[in-house]
């Protein structure tokens, strides 16, 4: 195979308006005709810095490339330097020689511009010697090439009437319209469903099979990696650590690093022996239902109800930790926060510890909120910037009687941030000095200083890099053996259930359509949705052999 | 764990420190802060800088303190103000807990200044020039510029609308004077007080009625929201102007009446912005923890909702001291506004309605106008900047 | 989509009801409020002839009745369908083809009706006018300092922004008319009103003396603006600044000649100065468009002056002229405050959207910044500024208060003030409500611009 582009001890540094800071240190890769090149790294390792660096695509005047080359070569071996080409030498690269793909599929295409505009511009751009009708021509192929249902109506659509994964495929239509030789594809696909993710990675595939481009992928999700990459890069503080043919890397790591990111995969954790538990359950709801009304017309009238959970039944019981799994909008948070009654469900009833509250209100249920608790997904807004760590840990206390005075609750906290592992001096600190790994241990903290006996864990680890979710994941199998608490575990990522659930729940548009023991249904679903679902997943062991 | 190990290691620095921090490395915000503060400076200080009657006097023998006996009930609530700030500011405590407790000394000193100071009601403002010339001062200590707002020079026989350093009798009028003879700039410095009284509490009463009608919306929404937004509409489709111009021209002019109703037609802004923070905040992650943890309601809105969504009502209410500012001079450029007391927009007033252009009239209250609105728009871009999470120059990357 | 708009436009029912309501509660709640009394106060009348007079205004208003029921009384003189009034005031039968009636104002005792119909169309030219000049002006300049982000023009334009955004209106006006159109200093343009009278009979365009004044005119103009124009598009960057400065320099000697006489004095060294650093910052901006639009203006008035100095004799200004002279000031007053908040917004709307994702894909698309800029991000910054011109109309509403004041234009604003100061209940009430109407269908139409302009939003 012929070489493509090569990177070679690439220096990029971004400023923030006065520092300038490193991203890119000193990377070096090759990437060949043909072949798919994974970049793989955890958020800030600089792998997206360096596909923009290649694209020129950088804020202006915003970075600065030290040292370091980039270079594409054509078909004679002959090539171009991109790194400080002229703007023009670029912009004729730039969709012509190399397409690009972003992460954002909901906001990477021009809202107000239809999908042919946009698709024809790349035309009449790089292939100016074609008249409209072939281009027109042109697009209603690119757009059937990627299974775009309906591409000659599609074509007079915007944006905005497609979901996340058609736009993206429309993007890939718009990076190969004009056959590039390399195909830059920036996280792709962690923004989509993983059914949705799984055609997205097929169709790539495909295509790229198809035409013999080079394909420069960048991605944080090893089993991405394991089905689709020819050759793999591992980033870490902007340095390449180690750079070989897939199979290497996953089965035999070199460098260190690299064996703790995989060791760090929910799959590869070592399995903790359970105790069976039975008791009474600790959380019982029965037929519930939470429905949302659409209002239409002239004097709003409710016309519909969206059925955002539908007739659910689930329990919980004291220790044992419940996966509820599925796929965006199938009503899993909204079920976990009518569980906690934070949302009023519409029908069914709740009962924790054998006690309706389904109805309870004001005070009585004020009081009973200390035994189930809930943290929350992002860690951005999990946590109340204006107020120190100690008040926020404190004031629960303080309104449900915990402790005789604030000294001793104080020392409660502490003893707290111990258990969740976290420096005692956070207390004193304001949320936005911690990372977002330590920000959801100090949710965990303010969620087990009630002492509850049920904790709803709403996607909390799905915004966290592999090696911090490895040490949440760990903590909370850890709480729930010692304290024996109940916990509803909502994801989407199959890994973690595998590690943590003793039991899994899959939901699909507002029902349960499954559940059982993980291990039963992991590995023989019965339900024709779960089975899709999990054959969507990524595997590390999907790496063919 | 040992007791020790809870106590504090050096706190770190709370919201407001940070974005006041972020605030003053701008030159905008830093310029703007400094002019405002000048302005509050005269304010307090007006009878000391401009006064017909002398600070110090020795007349007959006597020694007298005119200045300070003819110091009214306002004169000495500003200066107790300003006092009870400094204090304020030196004082431990809570930002917010301090800033109440400031608003309700001065209320108090406000209180005792109305019911014991009673200067004589009659100022005499021509008699120390007579006594002057009658030849029976002995030693007189003049105010900076020594004519009051209000003294409008009678003695002199042919006073009336000169151009600065014009008059005659050797009078000296930095600014000139005014159309009934007054120095112009006593007038301005004394109208100081009415743009930063009217600015402060006009937008206080405005974010007042705004935040209470806004969070009730917010929190509540349903009927309360729609309601309330109808209410909101109202007032945003009157041009505040007519509403303005309707209230004055019914409810007679004092200065404290003008400050309650600019504050009242003025509200519907905050009302939005608060509406539209607590509509996005009750979602937030760290709002629902709350309400997981059973908090009572009380905190969830005043510890958790509201100091989170003050940070666009700052930004809001800097830029609506200077519309408050803005509509004072406007009113009163319209022969709506104060009567007697002195006003920037009054002077302006003037400066055309003689069938010739008095340019100082124009010029020094239009420029004292135009700075107050500049520094307050200053520091409420400045401010925007500051708290805007996209501007700010985080320390960490993450 | 016609479910929306009827929504909208009956949402508005309650809304200027309230409207009425409450400047109605104002005028009732106040002290003295509104009484026969206090309309016959002030005029110099006999007893008998004042008590005549009061009664006359109490049958007629029913100004001795409970608010309530005056205002119950108002708002069905108002409504289409309602009850017949009679003569004496008194209500008649139901009626639904009695058509709205605004009333009488006290004042001017004439009905309201014809009042407004004299007056708001004045307040709307105004208005007309200053819409479109706020938009181009301000987004030429905001597109101009969203390209040099962080250089000097950007620099400049926003503190100069800022600045203008803060200048009152009266303080403006004051200068304008001190400065520019009164006696003692240039009196360029007239100091209020809307035309001249002897300019109503006269002819509409501009009358020459003799057919070789046309064309010098013509020739003049031509020839300036065309020069002008081809030096900001061609000349480089140092020369277009020296010549610039040379041009500014000039003119403001020119202008100081015209109060101070020929011979040189402090006030021709300031004024020159002052032409020739703005003059020359302005040749050396950067955008070439804005560069153009500013050099072809500045040649139309240079040609015009030279044409009339080189003798091409004008022996009416015409009536269009005329008109157009006497709005310059006025119209500049309004826009001004308007323009600048609209250009920092228009800045930051398209800083925002440079950075976007789609501009980003566009770029990797192989597009030119300029195309990106133009093509891609143009459209979508432009949505907040349709958002805002909702905000635009009642603000202009208000300045045209002050600037019909100041300039002595009967419009409506000065007729609000004259309504309010005379207690004028009929006007102040009608005024409000036609005011609040057309804020309402400002808002309107800026909601279905915006749906016309964003395919994402659609009404149901």
């Amino acid at each position: 195979m012929t070489r493509l582009l090569e990177i070679g001890d690439l220096v990029t540094e971004l400023s923030d308006g006065r520092d300038w800071m490193r991203a890119v240190d000193g990377t070096s890769l090759e990437v060949r005709r043909g072949e798919t090149f994974c970049l793989v790294g955890e958020s800030g390792s600089g792998k997206s810095v360096t596909a923009l660096s290649v694209m020129g695509l950088l804020p202006y005047a915003r970075h600065r490339h030290p040292a370091g080359s980039v270079r594409l070569f054509d078909d004679s071996e002959d090539s171009i330097e991109l790194l400080g080409a002229r703007e023009d030498a670029l912009a004729r690269v730039r969709g012509g020689r190399i397409g690009m793909i972003f992460q954002e599929p909901m906001t990477s295409l021009n809202p107000v511009m239809t999908i042919a505009e946009q698709l024809d511009e790349v035309l009449v751009l790089h292939r100016p010697e074609m008249d409209a009708e072939a281009r027109q021509e042109r697009i209603r192929s690119a757009l059937a090439e990627v299974r775009i249902p309906d591409p000659q109506g599609r074509m007079r659509e915007y944006p905005h009437r497609l979901s996340g994964g058609q736009r993206q495929r429309v993007m890939i239509a718009m990076a190969l319209i004009c056959e590039p030789a390399l195909l830059i594809a920036d996280e792709p696909t962690t923004a989509l469903d993983v059914t949705v993710q799984a055609e997205i990675l097929r169709l790539m595939r495909e295509l790229q099979e198809r035409r013999g481009m080079g394909l420069l992928f960048i991605t944080h999700d090893f089993g991405v990696v394991a089905k689709i990459a020819d050759r793999v890069g591992v980033m870490r503080h902007g340095r390449l650590v180690e750079s070989a043919p897939v199979a290497e890397v996953l089965r035999r790591p070199q460098h260190e690093y690299t064996q703790q990111l995989i060791a760090s995969l929910p799959e590869r954790l070592p399995r903790l022996a359970r105790r069976e538990m039975r008791h009474r359950p600790l959380v019982e709801a029965r037929d519930l239902s939470v429905h949302f009304p659409v209002r239409r017309g002239l004097l709003r009238r409710v016309v519909d109800h969206f059925r955002a959970v539908d007739g659910v039944s689930l329990d919980v019981h004291p220790g044992e930790v419940v996966a509820l799994v599925g796929e965006s909008g199938c009503g899993k948070t909204t079920l976990g926060r009518a569980l906690l009654r934070l949302i009023e469900p519409t029908a069914g009833t709740i009962a924790l510890e054998g006690q309706d509250i389904t109805h309870l209100t004001g005070d009585a249920m004020r009081g009973l909120r200390r035994r189930m608790q809930v943290v929350f997904q992002d860690p951005g807004s999990s946590l109340n910037p204006r107020l120190p760590i100690a008040t926020t840990l404190i004031e629960p206390m303080r309104v449900h009687g915990i402790g005789e005075d604030d000294d001793e609750r104080r020392a409660r906290a502490a003893a707290l941030l111990e258990r969740v592992e976290m420096p005692v001096d956070s207390l004193w600190r304001y949320p936005h000095e911690f990372s977002g790994g330590q920000r959801q241990r100090l949710a965990i903290a303010r969620a087990l200083v009630l002492e509850p006996r049920f904790v709803l864990c709403d996607e909390i680890t799905s915004a966290l890099d592999v090696s911090v979710q490895a040490g949440i994941l760990k903590l909370l199998r850890r709480l729930v053996e010692e304290e024996g608490l109940g916990m509803l575990f909502i994801t989407h990522n199959m890994g973690v259930v595998e590690y943590l659930a003793d039991r899994i729940a899959v939901m699909h548009a507002g029902r349960i359509v499954e559940r059982g023991r993980t291990a039963d249904v992991l590995a023989d679903p019965q339900d024709e949705y779960t089975r899709t679902l999990l054959a969507a997943v990524p595997r590390l062991d999907d790496l063919a052999a | 764990m040992t007791e020790t190990g809870v106590t504090p290691v050096q706190p770190s620095q709370p919201w407001s420190r940070r974005v006041l921090a972020a605030l003053l490395v701008r030159t905008g915000a830093r310029l703007g802060l400094a002019w405002i503060a000048l302005l509050a400076l005269v304010a307090v200080f007006a009878p000391f800088i401009a006064n017909s009657h002398p600070l110090y006097l020795v007349v007959d023998g006597e020694v007298r303190f005119p200045a300070i006996r003819h110091l009214d009930a306002t004169d000495w609530t500003w200066l107790a103000a300003f006092v009870l700030g400094l204090v304020m500011l030196r004082l431990p405590g809570h930002g917010l807990l301090r800033l109440l407790g400031w608003f309700a000394s001065v209320g108090v000193a406000a209180a005792i200044a109305w019911f014991t100071v009673a200067p004589p009601q009659l100022a005499i403002y021509e008699q120390y020039r007579e006594w002057e010339t009658a030849g029976r001062v002995e030693t007189m200590v003049r105010a900076p510029i020594p004519y009051s707002a209000k003294d409008y020079l009678r003695d002199y026989g042919d006073t009336g609308i000169e151009a600065p350093l014009k008059a005659h009798d050797g009078r000296t009028h930095w600014f000139g004077t005014e159309d009934n003879g007054a120095d112009v700039a006593a007038r301005m410095i004394h109208a100081a007080r009415v743009a930063l009284g009217i600015g402060f509490i006009a937008t206080g009463i405005a974010l007042v009625i705004g935040t209470i009608i806004g969070g009730l919306m917010g929190y509540f929404s349903g009927v309360v929201d729609i309601i309330g937004m109808r209410l909101v509409e109202i007032f945003e489709a009157i041009p505040t102007l007519f509403l303005l111009l309707t209230f004055v021209a019914f409810f007679g002019r004092s200065i404290y009446m003008m400050m309650i109703i600019i504050g009242i037609t003025s509200w519907s802004g905050y009302a939005r912005y608060v509406r539209a923070e607590f509509l996005r905040l009750r979602e937030q992650d760290f709002v629902q923890a709350a309400i997981a943890c059973g908090l009572p309601l009380r905190s969830i809105l005043f510890r958790h909702m509201l100091p989170n969504g003050v940070a666009p009502l700052l930004v809001a209410a800097s830029f609506g001291v200077a519309s408050a500012i803005l509509a004072e001079a406007t009113l009163s450029f319209l022969g709506l506004g104060l009567v007697d007391d002195p006003s920037w927009g009054q002077l302006l007033n003037q400066a055309v309605q003689s069938s010739t252009f008095n340019w100082w009239l124009a010029v020094f209250p239009g420029g004292a106008i135009f700075l107050t609105v500049f520094a307050y728009n200053l520091v409420g871009e400045a401010l925007r900047d500051a708290v805007d999470p996209h501007t700010q120059r985080s320390g960490r990357a993450s | 989509m016609l479910t929306y708009l009827l929504r909208r436009v009956l949402l508005m029912v309650p809304t200027l009801f309230g409207i009425t309501v409450i400047v109605f509660a104002v005028m009732a709640a106040a002290p003295g409020g509104i009484s026969a009394n206090t309309l016959v106060d002030g005029t110099n009348l006999e007893p008998e002839a004042r008590k005549a007079l009061e009664d006359y205004y109490n049958r007629l208003y029913g100004l001795d009745q409970p608010a309530p029921v005056q205002y119950l009384r108002w708002l069905n003189n108002i409504s289409p369908v309602g009850f017949e009034r009679e003569a004496d005031g008194t209500l008649g039968a139901f009626s639904f083809t009695k058509g709205p009636d605004l009333g009488t104002s006290f004042r001017y005792g004439r009905p309201v009706t014809d009042l407004l119909a004299e007056r708001l169309p004045i307040t709307i030219l105004l208005n007309l006018l200053s819409i479109p000049l706020i938009y181009a002006v301000s987004i030429a300049i905001g597109v101009q300092a969203a390209r040099s982000r962080g250089g000097r023009f950007d620099v400049a334009s926003n503190v100069v922004l800022l600045g203008l955004w803060s200048v009152p209106t009266m303080l403006a006006g004051v200068l304008f008319i001190g400065f520019l159109a009164s006696e003692q200093h240039w009196r360029w343009f007239p100091t209020g009103g809307l035309v001249r009278r002897e300019a109503v009979d006269q002819t509409f365009l501009p009358w020459f003396a003799s057919g070789t004044g046309v064309l010098l005119m013509l020739a003049c103009t031509a020839l300036v603006t065309a020069l002008l124009v081809w030096a900001a598009a061609r000349a480089p960057q140092r020369a277009r600044q020296i010549g610039g400065g040379v041009l500014g320099a000039l003119l403001g000697w020119v202008m100081a000649a015209d109060v101070a006489g020929f011979m040189p004095g402090v006030l021709h060294l300031m004024l020159a100065a002052c032409g020739a650093a703005l003059l020359g910052a302005l040749a050396g901006i950067q955008g070439t468009a804005l560069r153009i639009a500013l050099a072809g203006g500045v040649g139309l008035m240079l040609g015009i002056g030279i044409a009339r100095a080189a003798g091409a004799e004008v022996v009416q200004a015409g009536y269009l002229f005329d008109r157009a002279w006497h709005l310059i000031l006025p119209v500049v007053t309004l826009s001004y405050g308007g323009l600048a908040f609209l250009a920092k917004l228009t800045r930051a709307s398209l800083l925002e959207n440079l950075a976007a994702d789609y501009a980003r894909t566009a770029r990797a698309k192989g597009v030119d910044e300029e195309t990106v800029l133009w093509r891609h991000v143009f459209r979508n910054s432009l949505l907040p500024l349709i958002t805002v011109s909702a905000t635009l109309l009642p603000s202009l509403l208000a300045g045209s208060v002050i600037v019909e004041s100041l300039f002595s234009i009967d419009g409506m604003g000065k007729l609000a003030v004259e309504a309010v100061q005379t207690r004028d209940r009929e006007l102040v009430l009608s005024v409000t409500l036609i005011s609040g109407l057309l804020t309402l269908a400002g808002y309107l139409l800026a909601d279905l611009a915006y749906a016309i302009a964003d395919p994402r939003v659609s009404y149901d």
